[in-house]
């Protein structure tokens, strides 16, 4: 017997969808995978019990892929209408920090001091509000952080790049 | 299986160079001669070795292997299965080395990979556009660096290394054996030989903003030039060193 099959597939995409997101980046704990624009594709079966999820990397050497997928599976099988879940990273579309939904850029500001890079190429200080920020080094404490410093405030900025 | 026996063999060629240089660059973590240098020279190393990943388990998806096998087939092969070239493949002790090794591989990668971007194979093409846009940060690590060495004292050093390394790079243009192959079937549209001949103008570009004054040559010998089925002197040690862990408990999962 199929796993309460009278639910409809599109209520479960929603229940699928809302598990995933709940799963947060293991560098950032209060920032969904979701508003980080990790997750490309989220599909459920006719039957309603088996959902397949495509994930894609910000960069291929990120060394946390694997803790989260293995994060996106449980999340999904926990849902009782899921029997079966499988989590797939894709070799595209490309990631890019524009993929970043509004709620990622504010947190990633206020909770972790990392900023995006304005069309202009300039940055604005996530601490005191500055456009004194200066690049500093390309490679930061993630593959996709680089690392600026604050000349005003005197504090180093996280840059998503 | 609907890659060719030819795709096949030149996507390894490719993914094995990745997988060493790589490894090689991971030998400077905790030793790169400053902290944010570390953490940039780990973090190409880490890319490097995602491009290796992807193309790896699209040899084994096509293959019908099973992913779990994917350090096995990285890791255990034959030597003589492996096709990487003897630039990706060598110890670089001194850190003048690594650097000019770094800009010379990047400059050919990202060529490499711009090849593929029209690839018929779609994960090929995907795969492609991630690494160009990865490779775009690598290349601007490189310039950063040797732009400034370069007008230093130490770029007599510099020269060094490149006059060191420049024989041996030519040999990532060394093709595997089925490259016509591929090229008739149109899997690729540039051979190795015109992808050699835009390197060549990059780097010489490159020395030309840099101001130095080095003579590029191929030199005979100096790679295996025998379509990359030869390994260099130091693989076994380096092979023997990528198993280490894994040895310690064969059927662990890692």
């Amino acid at each position: 017997m199929s796993a309460l099959s009278s639910v409809p597939v599109e209520s479960l995409v929603r229940l699928v969808t809302d598990a995933v997101a709940s799963v947060h980046d293991p560098e950032y704990p209060d920032v969904s995978i979701a508003d980080l624009g990790l997750v490309e594709s989220i599909t459920v079966s006719e039957s309603g019990d088996v959902a397949a999820i495509g994930l894609i990397p910000t960069f291929s050497g990120c060394p946390a892929l694997d803790m989260i997928a293995t994060d996106v599976e449980a999340a999904v099988l926990a849902l009782t209408e899921v029997q079966q879940c499988t989590v797939e990273w894709l070799p595209g579309p490309v990631w890019t920090n524009e993929r970043l939904t509004d709620r990622a850029r504010t947190t990633l500001a206020d909770e972790f001091t990392v900023v995006l890079r304005r069309k202009d190429g300039g940055l604005r200080c996530p601490i005191c509000g500055s456009d004194a920020v200066v690049d500093q080094s390309l490679a930061g404490p993630t593959r996709c952080r680089s690392v600026a410093w604050c000349d005003s405030c005197r504090n180093p900025v996280e840059v998503m790049r | 299986m609907s890659l060719t026996p030819a795709a096949r063999e030149y996507l390894l060629a490719l993914a094995d160079d990745e997988h060493m240089i790589g490894a090689r660059h991971t030998n400077w973590i905790g030793l790169g001669p400053f902290l944010e240098e570390d953490l940039a020279f780990c973090s190409i190393a880490q890319d490097e070795l995602g491009h290796a990943i992807g193309l790896y388990e699209l040899l084994l998806d096509d293959a019908g292997t099973d992913r779990t096998q994917l350090d096995a087939f990285a890791l255990q092969r034959a030597p003589g299965d492996y096709r990487s070239c003897w630039l990706a493949e060598i110890k670089c002790l001194d850190w003048s080395d690594s650097l000019v090794r770094h800009w010379l591989y990047d400059r050919a990668e990202d060529l490499r990979w711009k090849a593929l971007e029209s690839c018929t194979d779609p994960v090929v093409a995907a795969l492609s556009l991630r690494a160009q846009r990865e490779e775009s940060f690598h290349l601007a690590h490189a310039e950063q660096f040797l732009s400034r060495l370069a007008s230093t004292d130490q770029s007599a050093r510099i020269v060094a290394s490149i006059e060191r390394l420049m024989p041996i790079a030519f040999g990532l243009f060394d093709s595997v054996a089925t490259e016509p192959d591929m090229l008739a079937e149109g899997f690729i549209t540039q051979s190795s030989a015109d992808i050699e001949a835009l390197w060549i103008d990059a780097i010489l570009d490159d020395l030309k903003r840099w101001d130095l004054d080095v003579d590029i040559v191929a030199g005979p010998g100096q790679f295996n030039e025998q379509r990359r089925t030869v390994r260099s002197d130091g693989f076994d040690a380096l092979q023997a060193d990528l198993l280490k862990v894994i040895s310690l408990d064969p059927i662990a999962v890692w």
